[in-house]
């Protein structure tokens, strides 16, 4: 072979491959090093959120719902305090997320929202507590009467969907066995 | 040194890269909602420019020039997912704040733009100056137009409230709001400029270079003949 081949045809393959398979192993370092906190970062979250939306919780059991529909995940608290829901719905950005803390009857004792994809002070209206706080105290098909927010109706829409599902399912949630 | 200055100082005034160059502009109107999102997207890209021209200039001489585009990408994508990495382990609500738009700096163009107009072709030393002035360049622009746009959009700086509620103008939070500005701050600097004699000339550094290049070279070779 000569030079020029080389040059031609197997140097820029050979220059590539080993660019690549070097970045692999340092990728590969880094994400070992990150990785276990990604995770510990993501369940600590979790955790927060549940323990704000059902203040007194002790400990959570994930309960498999994957059977019900419009419900993406619930826990029971293992002191018997009541559970926690999350739902998921299409708001106008992306999918709005709540998490609904439910007593032992099915009623709401406390309700958070994620709308980061939602418009900055216009869909973001419906993750506020001023709004949010319509639905504490409901239970079953009574969140469906809960307004919306003018100019804020898919954003708003989507809580209350989101909302409605939990509670409409809350004695399938409540029968649920743990995952 | 002085010659590294200059080169400092090019990229954060003469060839600004998101005023003058008008380069990597979707992340500044996307991004400067929020003083906290804008100052760190401008960090996270300055890190990677400065990295990925720094590796690009060591490896100029290595890489063919058949597979340059590709190997730029890889390294630029590289340093991109390890900021991402380390930002979301160790900064997690910057890394929610800026979302998409932190592994978009991989198809930045100002980045990919340095590494194949500048760092390809000089020394590491210089490559390392050249990340540094266009990182702070895009910085300063990203930083102060959420500074604005935080501060009159959604009457807070960092988050503290500084304005009362009911006194915002909402649009400036919005993608048109975002364009009224990064209109206005061209026009005060081609202003500024004219005003000390200078003329606005946006500067492609085309070096020869058409795959970065805006303009047709058939216009260019007819402009230069008159």
């Amino acid at each position: 072979m000569t030079k020029e081949n080389f040059n031609e045809y197997i140097k820029p393959f050979v220059v590539l491959v080993v660019i690549c398979l070097v970045v692999s192993a340092l990728l590969a370092c880094t994400h070992n090093v990150t990785e276990p906190i990604i995770e510990e970062n993501a369940r600590v979250e979790a955790e927060a959120t549940r323990k704000a939306v059902l203040p007194g919780a002790s400990s959570f059991t994930e309960l498999d719902v994957s059977a019900i529909q419009g419900v993406d995940s619930a826990f029971r608290d293992e002191g018997g305090t009541g559970y926690v829901a999350t739902a998921g719905y299409k708001g106008y950005g992306g999918t709005v997320t709540v998490t609904v803390g439910l007593d032992n009857d099915g009623k709401v004792v406390g309700i958070s929202a994620n709308v980061s994809s939602e418009t900055p002070n216009v869909g973001t209206k419906a993750g506020q507590d001023s709004y949010l706080n319509n639905y504490m105290g409901l239970s079953g098909s009574e969140a469906e009467k809960v307004d919306t927010i003018t100019n804020a109706t898919y954003s708003s829409t989507a809580v209350r969907t989101d909302v409605s599902n939990i509670l409409e399912n809350f004695e399938s949630i409540k029968g649920a066995s743990a995952k | 040194m002085k010659a590294k200055m200059k080169i400092l100082l090019n990229g954060i005034f003469k060839e600004n890269p998101v005023l003058i160059l008008a380069l990597g502009c979707c992340s500044v109107l996307a991004v400067s909602v929020s003083v906290s999102g804008g100052l760190g997207m401008g960090l996270a890209l300055t890190f990677v420019l400065v990295c990925s021209n720094v590796v690009i200039s060591l490896l100029r001489n290595i890489i063919p020039s058949k597979v340059r585009i590709p190997c730029y990408i890889v390294v630029i994508a590289t340093f991109v997912t390890l900021v991402e990495m380390l930002m979301e382990a160790y900064l997690k609500s910057l890394y929610d704040s800026l979302g998409v738009f932190l592994s978009l700096i991989v198809v930045n163009c100002i980045v990919l733009g340095r590494a194949e107009m500048f760092a390809s072709k000089h020394t590491v030393g210089e490559s390392f100056f050249d990340g540094l002035g266009m990182g702070i360049g895009y910085t300063m622009v990203i930083t102060g137009m959420s500074v604005i746009r935080e501060l009159f959009g959604a009457g807070t700086l960092l988050g503290y409230r500084i304005i009362p509620e009911g006194y915002q103008l909402s649009i400036l939070t919005q993608a048109p709001g975002g364009f009224f500005l990064f209109g206005c701050a061209i026009a005060i600097l081609v202003w500024a400029m004219a005003k000390h004699g200078k003329k606005f000339e946006p500067k492609m550094g085309c070096d020869g270079n058409c795959a970065a290049c805006h303009s047709s070279c058939d216009d260019r070779k007819e402009a230069e003949a008159k």
